[in-house]
């Protein structure tokens, strides 16, 4: 138990100081935006069909269970807004973070992983560069920007999910359920879901270019570092989550009086 | 005495290309892989470092290229301590050498061409026309023009030994680092990829320090020798020097010999 602790604490703090290091090269010379912005199509693309299809669903769920909550008061009229409110502050970005985490995560890990045991990144450094700033920054800052776009395609396609199911299996017009929701979804709702998607995509980039980076001891090592990132991330995730809310719920009340 | 790299009444004292002062590496803080080694190369100087598998010949040349970090001791290119300067200036140092990994450490994602490209575009900052033609001319030099637009793994070994030699050139370094270079290649191959290396170190007069376990190779492109076994380096001098040499663990491995100290159980 205490091991795992010791192990735990030194893995937050390896890192913490990766992350600074990053931030840090960013600042030291010039990073390619050509290469940000193709990071950024690849993992927006590679989890789109993924990300949407999810959100769909989510939707669809949401509606699901509101309408069976919400039925015996008679207040299916409310049905849009709160299945969308829901979304977006917090299964939207919860959804996509874990989207991001199985097939991007993975994917980044893996690919930095087989880049440190094959020597490559040696060779970056070895030529006068700095491998975190040609090939750790572009994928920190893309898995950052692709989760934006991803969330607003996932709650787009939650909206249309939960319309559907609220036509057929709730029995209200698409009128009704789209009324609501500018009333009930209201900015704070939607701050909150962006400041929980950017806390989210941090960890994720964070450990899974951290873990790659850190590879050690060739196909078992990477196949290892991928097994890690997914546990850490997910982890991670949750944890954010619980601590986004509730400063989220704590800076609501104080500035609403809510 | 002149300290190396000053100018005292018009004559100016060269530094060392590469200088290693009481360099030591422990490993998690419990393994001892090299201790103390002690070693200068000179300008233009061709060195061959040879010793029994796993004893740190890899590790010493990782250390001068600025890829580990000693433990203890100095390492100093043209000089310049590189692990005591800022990251800026060690990058700068680090752009004068270049070196071919024992597994070529390839860009896999990238092509033979854009593997040249890619230190030319980082580092030289020059316009893709340039570029083009100088990626051309590398292609040329190591007799692979024809993998230009091939990826790494659809290349062979060997050219992809050329590939790795062709990008550690790149950037016109002054001191080459070879971990290995004919590892893996079959005999006809070996002698073309080290007549290469002789040949490219010839038109620059560049420093070489190069790993190798075939004696015959380490003999074509040798100055000077160097054996790493049992944590120290041992300077045995050239070809002749080497193989009169006393030591009975020099003479073991050179000749290939089952017994000796090499092979006796600890």
């Amino acid at each position: 138990m205490l091991n795992a602790i010791g192990k735990g604490i030194e893995f937050i703090g390896g890192c913490t100081l990766f992350v600074g290091e990053i931030i840090h090269s960013g600042f030291r010379g010039k990073f390619s935006t050509h290469e940000i912005a193709e990071q950024t199509w690849r993992v927006s693309m590679q989890s789109l069909s993924t990300t949407a299809l999810a959100g769909f669903f989510v939707g669809a769920i949401m509606t699901v269970q509101f309408t069976m909550q919400i039925q015996q008061f008679g207040a299916l009229g409310y049905l849009g807004g709160l299945s969308t409110s829901g979304t977006i502050r917090e299964i939207g970005p919860l959804l996509i973070a874990f989207m991001l985490s199985g097939k991007v995560g993975a994917f980044t890990s893996a690919e930095l992983g087989t880049m440190k045991v094959t020597e490559q990144l040696d060779a970056i450094r070895c030529l006068g560069s700095s491998p975190i700033r040609e090939i750790i920054l572009p994928r920190y800052i893309a898995i950052i920007l692709s989760s934006f776009f991803l969330l607003t395609i996932g709650l787009f396609m939650s909206i249309g999910g939960g319309l559907l199911l609220g036509m057929f299996f709730s029995g209200i017009n698409y009128e009704e359920y789209l009324r609501h929701i500018p009333t009930i979804v209201a900015w704070p709702s939607i701050l909150i879901g962006l400041f929980k998607c950017l806390v989210f995509s941090i960890i994720l980039a964070s450990i899974c270019t951290y873990r790659g980076y850190t590879t050690t001891g060739g196909a078992k090592g990477v196949g290892q570092a991928v097994v890690n990132t997914a546990v850490a991330t997910m982890i991670g995730i949750v944890v954010a989550d619980w601590v986004t809310s509730y400063i989220s719920e704590a800076i609501q009340n104080f500035f609403l009086g809510a | 005495m002149i300290a190396p790299g000053k100018s005292i009444k018009g004559w100016y004292v060269a530094s060392p290309a590469i200088e290693l002062i009481n360099v030591s590496l422990v490993f998690n803080g419990r393994e001892t892989v090299l201790e103390n080694i002690n070693l200068k190369v000179e300008t233009g100087e061709k060195l061959v470092v040879i010793g029994p598998s796993g004893e740190g010949k890899s590790v010493l040349l990782k250390i001068i290229g600025g890829i580990l970090p000693p433990t203890s001791g100095e390492v100093l290119i043209q000089g310049q301590n590189i692990n005591k300067i800022s990251s800026t200036q060690r990058d700068k140092i680090l752009r004068k050498m270049g070196m071919l990994f024992q597994k070529n450490a390839l860009f896999d994602s990238l092509t033979s061409a854009e593997n040249i490209a890619f230190p030319m575009r980082e580092v030289l900052g020059i316009d893709e026309k340039e570029i083009a033609i100088k990626v051309d001319q590398f292609l040329e030099a190591v007799a692979i023009p024809h993998a230009k637009n091939l990826y790494p793994d659809e290349i062979s070994g060997g050219m992809q030994k050329r590939l790795g030699i062709a990008r550690a050139l790149a950037l016109n370094p002054e001191i080459i680092l070879y971990d290995d270079p004919t590892a893996g290649l079959d005999p006809i191959t070996s002698r073309m990829i080290i007549q290469l290396i002789k040949d490219l170190q010839k038109q620059r007069n560049s420093t070489l320090v190069a790993i190798t376990n075939d004696m015959m190779r380490a003999y074509q492109m040798a100055d000077r020798i160097a054996m790493v076994v049992d944590r120290e380096l041992i300077i045995t001098g050239n070809e002749t020097q080497t193989k009169n040499s006393k030591d009975p663990r020099v003479h073991q491995f050179i000749r290939g010999q089952l017994e000796g100290p090499l092979t006796e159980s600890p």
